[in-house]
Parts: C-alpha cells; structure tokens; sequence
C-alpha cells in the first residue's frame, strides 16, 4: 500500500476501486468500435472513451439505440436520452438479428455475479436452480452477445463469491471448458479478451484459455488477487503494473458521472 | 387471430376480463418503459391468479404480479430493476422460497420462438444458448443439424402467448397503435399472441394516428382501454418519463411480504381503480414527468 501513498504525495491522484475499473475498461476502446454496453460500469466507460481518446466509439445499447451519447450514465437502457441522443433507434429484434447474431458488435461488455478460470458467466442464481440461495436478474441478452460479439470484456469485483472455481449456473459461455472447447461449441465470437477487477487485469492464456493475472492495479498485491479467486490463480511471467488514472481521465470521468 | 371490428374500445375491466387465470401473457415494454401497469393492476385487483409470463426484460410488472400471488411461472429472460434499484424483491423471495416456477430462456430465444409463431414455422435455429445452463431447462429445445454447413443448432419451437399486454402512448377506436421507439419485443408479441390487449395513455382520430404512425396495426388487437398515465411509474415516451421516484417506493415496500401486501392495499386496491391511481400520485407529480422534455435539465432533474 506504499506505493498508493507514494503516488498520492506524487501526483495528489487517489481513486475509488469503480473509478480504476471504468477507466481501465475505457481505455480499451478505440474510436469505430461497436460497443455492446449494459448499464453500470461498461455503460460509463464507453462513455469515458467516446469523451476522451475514442471519440467515435459507437455504443450500442439492448433497447435499440446505436450511436447513442448521452450526456451521463443513463441509470435505466429505457432512458429517454439514449435514444433521444442516438444515431438510430431500431427495434430490439434488429439489435439482436443484424447487429449481434450477424457478428456485426466488435466489444460486448459483461458482467456477472460469479465467473470461473475460463470467462464463463453466472447471472442467474447463487445456489441450486431449484432452490437458489440468491436470486438474480437472469440472463437478459448477455448469451448471445458472450457467444456472438467479436470479443467481450468483463468487468467485475475479485473476491472468493465472484471468482469461484465452479459456476452455479452457466448463463453465458465464454472459453467455456478451456482450450480449443470455445470454437468446438460453434461460438462465432472470441469470448472473453480481458477481465477487468477492482485489483488487477486477467486475460487468457494462449493455447489453454486460462484466464491469468497479467496486471495488478497501483498499489494492489499478488496476494490480494490470489486470495481474492476461488481458484488457484496463475500469474503472467511479464506481469505489469497499470498505468495510473491521469488527472484528464479522473476529470472527465467525475463530471460524467456527476461526482 | 384477426381482429375486425371497427370499434374496440372498452373500459379497463372489460380489456382485463379477456385474461383468464392461468393465462400464458407476453408483458410489453421493458424494464423502465412503456410496461403494462395499469393491466397488471387491474389483474391482481380481479384475483387472477395461476398466470404464466414469458418475455425478455422485465421489472415491477412481473415482481408485483408475484407479490400480489397472481403469478404461478415465469419465464421471462430478466427480472430486476437494473443496476440502479438492483433485485426484483418479491421475485426473488419467491424464486428462493420456491412458490413460483421458473423456467427462463434468453432473450434472443425467446424472440426466435416468437418469430416462427408469426411464421407458422415449427421450429427455427438459434446459437448463443449453446453450453448454457439454461438449455437445460428447457428440454423441449432439440439439436438440429444445418443441411448447408453441418453446423449444430438448438432448435426451438414457435411460442404463441395466449394474449400480449401492451400499452401505448396513442391508439384510436380501432385498435391501431403508436408506440415511440424502442418497440422492445411488442411488435413480435403482437404478431406471434392469439390477441392483443391494449391500454393506450389517449384515444385520438385515425387520421392524427397516421400523422405519428401506426407500429401496431389494429388486426392484431382485440380491445383497448384508454387509461392515462397506464404505464405509470414506467415511462411511455414521449408522454411522461419513469417515475423512478415511485419505482423507488415499490422496491422498498416489496422488500418484506407485510410491506409488499400493504403496498398493494395501498396503490392496487383501491375501489376506483386507476382513477383512484392517479388521485393518489396526486396532479401535480405526474405533470412533472411529463416535463421531461422541455430541456436536458428537466429531464436530469427527474432522475436526481
């Protein structure tokens, strides 16, 4: 934890653990990427990038607004302004049809209550099916944007309930059983490229798809990744540290939110 | 079926009536916007019971219908209030107390089975469920083979709902309907249900429908009621926003089954129906909601 201080006396920057994960995921954005965004994190950091270094990064949102730009994180995908501030607004069986099965979304943006070694995600029930422990939202579009899109990214907190070694439910495929097991399912898409936590950045590995540490945030540990995944958690041999908010990007993301 | 009369327009019971228990419903509109509220109301405060949703995205109109035990299986792709109010309370309790059945699908299945209803195809081909657990929930899906590239693919079958509940901004007496974008699922729901019902916040001329456009033509409807404010606390642009304020007041409520019943006595029960509704909200907070589009101010001050 030196190092956050010393950062801190550095460049008087502190951020919250949202505020890393938002801008960490923006900056993997480029300017012409179709974006598939849920409301929450991936919602604002598409946002983050189209203000500052992706100015034509296109958000595409469930209900049917391509190109939206809203002016701060819409807090429901039936928000007026996203389609008020859209390109087109087209109907959700077109956003699904042409837009996602077609392979026409370059980024689809996830995420989950659990997700194990291999990006595959659990939205739907904590506990047995039949007799859930906690009851979630459910699967909503995000099987067929984790099948379909290019690749997806993900966004979420790393702790044991998160990263566990087993999923209780596998609502959206992502390497699915490792290897070459994506491919063999018949998913056109690539699956997950990157998860991004409140500590660090996993990706999969190549040839097994095993999603390892290849990043730890400033100031965060090995320690604090590891004991934060239910399975035995593998780290890159050239793991990098994450280059720092910018004051720019910190700016520009509290006024979007309104922070 | 094919709806001809020339004059549909009924009272609220009367569209309600259509619905028996039991009934297999697709709900229109979708987690903020454009739900039918004012039909999911009339509902409980008839006593159905033993209904059966199917559909993509939806919030306090499936977790009331379950609060008020008026719902027996859902299988609807999402259930909650987004990141915003988070969990569907009453949905939840009953998912893990087990009174209700679930049995859901993911949205895109669900409008592949709506489209070979409208089709009168007995099946047609999706992918992304593939390696899903909710494959297994559903063992009528089957694999078929592509006869073109060999590709494996689940093969689901038509779905037909026996009625969609859709409410829009504007109908008129026939029964055509203006919904603003997005439509969500409702243009699949009305061609692949045995009927439409409708609720529509004004009823005006055919030929001022025209002007703003027909989404939904009248053949597929059966009755609709004229209930203003009927998607409330939803939104139905560009007539008023969502009451995230009063959706705020639901999911509290619902939290506990004492609060979620007094909820209902409260704001469902009440002897005038929707008229009463509306009294309570009081004049002045819908009229707000209908200002969302006067600046970009208003609209973000709805939601502070």
């Amino acid at each position: 934890m030196t190092m956050v201080t010393q950062l801190d006396i550095e460049t008087d920057l502190t951020f919250t653990a949202d505020e890393i994960m938002t801008i960490v995921a923006s900056r993997e954005l480029s300017d012409g990427d179709v974006v598939f965004v849920g409301i929450g994190i991936p919602s604002t950091a598409a946002n983050l990038a189209r203000l500052t270094h992706a100015p034509k990064v296109v958000l595409v949102y469930e209900s049917g607004t391509i190109g939206t730009k809203p002016t701060r994180p819409p807090l429901s995908i039936g928000d007026g302004e996203l389609a008020e501030t859209a390109d087109a607004v087209v109907s959700v069986p077109e956003i699904f049809a042409y837009w996602l099965q077609a392979g026409r979304i370059d980024i689809g943006f996830l995420g989950a209550a659990q997700l194990d070694r291999w990006g595959n995600l659990n939205t739907t029930v904590v506990g047995d099916y039949d007799n859930p422990t906690v009851r979630l939202p459910g699967a909503g579009g995000a099987p067929e944007i984790a099948f379909n899109a290019r690749k997806t990214m993900v966004v979420l907190r790393q702790n044991p309930r998160a990263f566990v070694d087993h999923l209780d439910f596998i609502t959206s495929v992502g390497h699915y059983e490792g290897h070459d097991s994506r491919s063999a399912l018949g998913a056109a898409g690539g699956g997950p490229s990157i998860v991004i936590t409140d500590i660090g950045v996993l990706r999969p590995e190549a040839l097994t798809n095993e999603l390892v540490l290849v990043s730890l945030h400033p100031g965060r540990t090995i320690d604090e990744a590891v004991s934060g995944t239910g399975w035995e958690l593998r780290i890159a041999d050239d793991l990098a540290t994450t280059a720092p908010p910018t004051a720019a990007e910190l700016a520009t993301l509290r006024e979007l939110s309104g922070s | 079926m094919i709806f001809l009369d020339p004059d549909k327009r009924v009272d609220l019971a009367t569209a309600a009536s259509h619905i028996g228990d039991g009934a297999l419903l697709a709900l229109g509109g979708g987690l903020s916007s454009r739900l039918p509220m004012a039909l999911v109301r009339e509902l409980v405060r008839q006593g159905r019971t033993g209904l059966h949703v199917v559909g993509s995205a939806h919030s306090m109109d499936v977790d009331l219908l379950v609060a008020a035990g008026a719902l027996s299986i859902c299988e609807e792709s999402y259930v909650g209030f987004e990141q915003d109010l988070g969990l569907a309370p009453a949905y939840r309790r009953a998912a893990e107390s087990g009174t209700i059945t679930l049995r859901e699908s993911c949205c895109v299945t669900i409008l592949t089975q709506l489209r070979a209803a409208e089709m009168g195809l007995p099946f047609l081909p999706v992918r992304g469920i593939k390696g899903t657990d909710m494959r297994r929930l559903h063992p009528e899906y089957a694999e078929t083979t592509c006869p073109f590239t060999g590709e494996v693919l689940v093969a689901v079958p038509p779905l037909i709902p026996d009625a969609a509940l859709i409410h829009a901004p504007l109908g008129d007496l026939h029964g055509n309907l203006y919904l603003d974008k997005p439509y969500v699922l409702d243009e699949r729901f009305a061609g692949a249900s045995r009927a439409v019902i409708a609720t529509v916040d004004r009823i005006v001329s055919t030929d001022e429908l025209v002007e703003y456009g027909i989404t939904i033509p009248a053949h597929y409807v059966q009755a609709v009621a004229e209930v203003p404010f009927g998607a409330h606390p939803a939104s139905s642009y560009p007539n008023y926003a969502y009451d995230r304020d009063h959706m705020g007041v639901y999911v509290k409520a619902a939290s506990k089954p004492e609060s979620a019943a007094q909820y209902i006595e409260e704001w469902v029960m009440l002897p005038d129906g929707e008229d009463g509704y509306r009294a309570k909200l009081g004049e002045e907070s819908l009229q707000r909601l209908t200002t969302w589009s006067e600046s970009t101010e208003t609209w973000k001050g709805l939601f502070a």
